[in-house]
């Protein structure tokens, strides 16, 4: 009961409303041009493309269901449910038309179209309201309920059509005829004319929509280039050579709330560029044949009309069009494997890239099973595969290929001239091939052909320069030969083990080069090996105390390497415990006076790791020794890395003992110090001290006090980095 | 209802609405962007992981990135300053600084003297392009590259550079550009990692490179870059361990494979198939790198082209060889990595020991490229993370000197790949430091360098913490005047 009420009395408000808003949608338009939206009601207007879905399904569907129900008498049983459809698509029709009634005052359409669409989105929110009273009320006779319904399903169609032509414009159901004609992309020359390339592109992206054939607005046609140049009714639309009394630059220029502002408000507006196009183009004479080659090339409007058509195209960045069919997806996929990689030349484009990976998976029949696709492979890359003579047979039938890749095959290069069935080929290499003068001749007949890359091919110098005399518009492509080269210094030898740098008894010092065929001389005395009278290495090079290498490499056809230097050391008496005497820097601590006997050398380079490091104290360190074995020499491993403040030490004094209480001066040394900046290496510092057997060593390393005058850090105190002392 | 059924239910419901929304979701959009994707081999060849573009016909197939990492001086390599040798220990003008931020290491300094370059600059080729003195070999190719003299950063210090130039954003855990190039592009050659990472350290004072800079960051594992060593081993562990044959190898992948579909199955962490593709991928790697590292097939003269250092392993040169090699062998995308460059002091010392490290095999990498027909489509990029002062940094001695970081401008230069070469992009005031014609920001250039490869910079996004992110963030533009 309750709920009958209710159902009651929603029916009555809805009918109430209907009725009201059927009325304000009357006056609304008879208002016409006098109505003024304000800003806070906008949302409403802009409330039009979600309600009017719904009368437009909402009214179709009514009008079949009565059209069923009047013609075959069926569907009594929906009675009920037509008549609540009838009210509701009548109210969604007029808040259809009210909404779009506010939107139309905001302007930015095509006004022609505009009135007639909202003239007959009126017609149908009327309509369906005496199709209410008609169908739902029955206050109508039933033949004037047929007509209503008839015309209504007219106003309806023609009226949802004149909107989307609004919104979508007018080629979007049906595609104009000159539409395709007119978005035929120009391509761009020298001897294009601006106008073509440059300014009838954007005429025509923001003009022509209103300005055309079929429609031209304000009497005003661009289409054709005669009916330009007389404009519309204000008059012809520029001045040659007067940009800024013309009527074009002018309308453009207006504020975008004057009425005569183009194009107008809503539409899409030209870009800074654009405006400056036009204006240019206008100021330099407005000439409609004038190309691109009658610039001088510096020319301003040369220069800015040609970045301006870059500009263009970059944007786009359009996609060679191919006219051949895509390849069935199925058939890709049967060919695609990890040693064939078939794949589109970009997403959408028909075109496929095929390339060959890993020389030893390939067979010849890889290629043949191609031929499926091959109206559609543009390029093949088969580089460093080992295919013969037989892959050029397969590809001479590939109609459409554009670049070939036979780099480092074993193709000889005598059926090259089948490839002129390929008459689209414009790039072909053969660098590393056996391909010879006859193969390029023969090849050079493609008249497509535009580069040829024939590196390291039999091809002598002198027939590369007759190749490119009789055949100029082919780039020959013929890279860096071995002649042309310069000679250099080899890389200095290097150690077989670089981390091992001490060396115990027996074991000896082992060289190599990575370069093959190459002598290596060496010396241990201190001095610079040469090329000719030093020793050979040929094998390990024993190691018996601290030992000087100095190596270099040498090789016919090369300069020598520059001298590498390896200080290594043996074993020798091992000490049985170190203790430092004095504290080194907490940055380079390593792991105290163990770190001095544990055959770790330092690493040199911005990781100062294993390295125990002095400045303000010298360094100071105690050992203890069995005292079984005589002591001659004592060996300091310390760092050189002059600009980096580390320096020879100042003075090496080394004191002993048979207990650590009676310990004397058994030796010293003073290194020189360097005259100015030298490489950064592991030095050894060698102390001779009175023989005999000690018990107890002290070793003692001064640092520099005062830098010299040629360093950066003058008078200020150098360091020393010590990582390993030796005993022999 | 034990905690452990509850868990159960709720897991495999939310799995359930994942993979029914998402699943079905994301297959439809894929295969709208995507149409590639369905293409694909039988046994799975198509990385799911990928987009299957380039969006339009890329002018590059592949990069090779010589990174310049420590920032080399762009006053005694590309940018000419005649002006500073004349005003030598003159005061830079407050007008030029123009309140610039400095860094920690100068910003306290009393006084900023301008200071020239030690080393004397030439015009070459037909570009007319100035290249120093200690660039010969680079010298001889400015027709081939195009030098962009206005590149401008944000940041001031190394970290924050280099991170910004590798992956679009100051803080680390965004994608790298490789990544992004594995992402959208996908491997050509699907037996080598998409984007390879080559290490090398020079002479001059370095800075370090840490793995976040070649990071898939928020994208699938399968797209970070795979480091290769300076070993006689490029590939770590690729090997089978001593004892297993091939066969037995592959056994074992494929009983791997199977319970790692199962885990798939259960779980749908697109991390699982990762791991099964790269599986897959590493057993095919056992044949591949061994041609990588064959150099039988490279004529003699090779290694005077790339300097007799390039057979040692681990130097610049050699990684430049492989580079080539890689490229070569389809890999999208090869970063190389090269240290010492950051020359604070001793600039006259330490720079020459940087150039004649990475000059002769750097030119030799184009030369190498453009005779065997890559250079067309392979993009050759060479430079650091920012340039350096004008003014010198600590004392000016009579013959030596040191710069500190600069970010306003600096130079780099690009070749191959739909660049337009024998061309200087940009100019730079005359003290060279302010920018007075054409900048090019990081993200302009990265917009750039995905154009080349075939990519719109603004397509080409990730969803990930609910919103979509691209290398360029919000900006960029493509330096159209450097695309030939």
């Amino acid at each position: 009961m309750s709920s009958s009420t209710a159902s009651h009395r929603y029916r009555a408000f809805l009918l109430n409303g209907l009725f009201a808003l059927q009325v304000l949608l009357a006056v609304l338009l008879l208002l016409g041009d006098a109505l003024e939206v304000p800003a806070w009601l906008q949302w409403a207007g802009r409330s039009h493309p979600l309600f009017l879905h719904f009368p437009i399904a909402f009214l179709l569907l009514l009008i079949a269901a009565e059209a069923v129900v009047a013609f075959r008498k069926e569907g009594a049983g929906m009675r009920g449910m037509l008549d609540w459809l009838w009210m509701h698509a009548a109210l969604l029709a007029t808040l259809t038309a009210l909404s779009g009634l506010i939107l139309s005052r905001e302007g930015g359409y095509d006004e022609t179209t505009l009135d007639r669409h909202k003239w007959l989105g009126a017609l149908t929110a009327f309509l369906s309201y005496a199709g209410f009273l008609a169908f739902a009320e029955g206050r109508l006779p039933k033949r004037l309920g047929h007509a209503v319904l008839a015309a209504c399903a007219v106003t309806l169609v023609w009226g949802s059509h004149t909107g989307g032509t609004l919104t979508h414009g007018e080629d979007f159901l049906l595609p104009g005829d000159g539409g395709e004609e007119a978005k035929k992309q120009v391509t761009v020359t020298d001897s294009t004319a601006v106008f073509a390339a440059a300014v009838r592109p954007v005429l025509e992206a923001k003009c022509m929509s209103c300005h055309n054939d079929r429609k031209a607005k304000d009497g005003f046609n661009m289409e054709q280039t005669s009916l330009l140049l007389k404009g519309g009714e204000e008059g012809p639309p520029w001045m040659a050579g007067k940009p800024d009394s013309s009527l074009m630059i002018r309308r453009i220029m207006l504020a975008m709330e004057d009425e005569k502002h183009m194009p107008p408000k809503g539409k899409p507006q030209l870009t800074p560029q654009e405006i400056e196009l036009l204006h240019r183009w206008i100021a330099d004479g407005a000439d409609f044949d004038k190309a691109f080659r009658d610039y001088a090339r510096t020319d301003s409007f040369r220069v800015f009309a040609t970045a301006f058509t870059g500009t263009a195209a970059g944007s786009e960045a359009k996609s060679k069009s191919y006219g051949f069919p895509p390849v069935d997806p199925k058939t890709l996929a049967k060919l695609n494997n990890p040693y064939r990689v078939i794949a589109a030349v970009d997403r959408g484009s028909p075109a496929l890239d095929l390339s060959f990976f890993i020389g030893s998976q390939y067979k010849p029949a890889h290629l043949e099973e191609c031929l499926p696709i091959a109206q559609q492979v543009v390029s093949v890359s088969l580089r460093n595969i080992p295919a013969g003579d037989e892959a050029v047979d397969v590809l001479s039938k590939f109609p459409n290929l554009e670049r070939l890749t036979l780099a480092g095959t074993n193709v000889t290069g005598k059926t090259l001239g089948r490839l002129a069935a390929c008459a689209r080929l414009e790039s072909v290499s053969l660098s590393q091939t056996k391909a010879d003068l006859s193969a390029l001749e023969s090849l050079a007949a493609i008249p497509s052909l535009k580069k040829v890359f024939l590196w390291k091919t039999s091809v002598t110098k002198e027939q590369v320069a007759s190749l490119r005399e009789r055949h100029k518009r082919i780039l020959w492509e013929d890279g860096v030969s071995a002649e042309s080269l310069d000679s250099l210094s080899l890389t200095p030898p290097l150690m077989v083990k670089p981390e091992v740098q001490v060396f115990a008894a027996g074991e000896g010092l082992m060289l190599r080069h990575p370069m093959k065929g190459v002598t290596i001389r060496y010396t241990l005395d201190g001095k610079d090996p040469d090329s000719t009278g030093s020793a050979v290495y040929v094998g390990p090079i024993p190691v018996k105390g601290p030992t000087n290498v100095k190596a270099r490499a040498v090789m016919p056809g090369w300069l020598a390497s520059p001298v590498a230097e390896f200080t290594v050391f043996s074993r020798g008496i091992a000490a049985e415990g170190a203790t430092l005497l004095t504290e080194p820097d907490k940055r380079y601590r390593s792991q105290g006076g163990q770190s001095l006997m544990d055959g770790l050398k330092g690493e040199s380079g911005n990781a100062l790791i294993n390295w125990l490091g002095f400045k303000d104290v010298p360094f100071k360190a105690h050992f203890r020794m069995s005292g079984r074995d005589s002591l001659r020499r004592v060996v300091l491993s310390m760092a050189d890395n002059h600009f980096s403040y580390i320096m020879p030490p100042a003075r090496v004094t080394v004191y002993a003992g048979m207990d650590s209480s009676s310990m004397s001066p058994v030796g010293s040394m003073a290194p020189p110090q360097p005259g100015k900046y030298g490489p950064v290496v592991n030095k050894a510092y060698t102390v001779n001290v009175k023989p005999g057997r000690y018990r107890h060593v002290m070793v003692q390393a001064d640092p520099v006090t005062s830098l010299p005058a040629w360093h950066r850090g003058h008078k200020d105190k150098g360091w020393v980095f010590v990582d390993e002392v030796f005993f022999d | 209802m034990t905690p452990e059924n509850r868990f159960r239910l709720n897991h495999t419901r939310r799995h359930f609405l994942t993979r029914a929304g998402l699943g079905i979701g994301s297959i439809a959009l894929g295969s709208l962007l995507a149409p590639k994707l369905f293409k694909g081999g039988d046994d799975a060849e198509m990385d799911p992981a990928t987009l299957g573009l380039p969006h339009f016909a890329p002018k590059a197939k592949r990069v090779i990135y010589l990174f310049q990492n420590g920032a080399p001086s762009q006053l005694e390599s590309f940018d000419h300053k005649p002006l500073l040798n004349k005003m030598q220990g003159q005061e830079l003008p407050a007008s030029i600084r123009m309140g610039q931020r400095l860094t920690g290491m100068t910003a306290n300094q009393e006084k900023f003297p301008l200071v020239g370059s030690a080393f004397g600059f030439k015009q070459h080729g037909q570009s007319g392009a100035w290249v120093s003195e200690m660039f010969p070999q680079m010298a001889s190719i400015v027709d081939d590259i195009c030098i962009v003299k206005t590149i401008h950063t944000d940041a001031i210090n190394h970290d924050p550079a280099l991170t910004f130039f590798q992956t679009g954003a100051q803080q680390g855990n965004r994608p790298s550009m490789g990544a992004w190039m594995s992402y959208g592009l996908g491997s050509d050659n699907r037996n080598l990692p998409a984007y390879c990472v080559l290490l090398s350290r020079g002479r001059g004072n370095g800075q370090g490179v840490y793995s976040k800079l070649w990071t898939n960051g928020f994208l699938d594992s399968i797209h970070q870059g795979v480091v290769f060593s300076s070993g006689d081993d490029p590939v770590l562990y690729l090997n089978n361990p001593e004892g297993q044959d091939k066969t037995s190898r592959r056994d074992m992948l494929d009983r791997l494979a199977k319970l790692n579909s199962m885990a798939f199955e259960k779980f749908g962490d697109p991390e699982i198939e990762a791991k099964i593709s790269q599986y897959e991928m590493s057993y095919r790697m056992q044949t591949a790198v061994p041609e990588l590292t064959d150099l039988s097939k490279e004529p003699d003269h090779i290694v005077k082209m790339y300097g007799p250092d390039c057979l040692v392993p681990g130097t610049y040169a050699a990684n430049c060889l492989l580079a080539r090699k890689l490229s070569e062998s389809g890999v999208r995308f090869v970063q190389l990595y090269h240290q010492g460059w950051d020359q604070h002091g001793n600039l006259v010392g330490e720079m020459p020991l940087q150039a004649q490290d990475v000059d002769r095999a750097s030119a030799a990498l184009v030369k190498d490229l453009k005779q065997r027909g890559l250079l067309d489509e392979t993009l050759v990029i060479w430079g650091g993370e920012f340039g350096r002062t004008n003014y010198c940094q600590g004392d000016l001695s009579r013959d030596n000197y040191g710069r500190d970081h600069h970010p306003k401008c600096f130079s780099i230069w690009m070749a191959g790949g739909g660049i337009k070469p024998g061309t200087v992009w940009g100019e730079t005031d005359e003290f060279g430091y302010n920018i007075v014609k054409d900048p090019v920001s990081v993200h302009d250039f990265h917009a750039t360098v995905l154009h080349l490869m075939g990519m719109d910079h603004e397509q080409l996004t990730f969803r990930h913490l609910g919103r979509r992110y691209r290398l360029t963030d919000v900006a960029g533009e493509i330096v159209k005047g450097i695309v030939a």
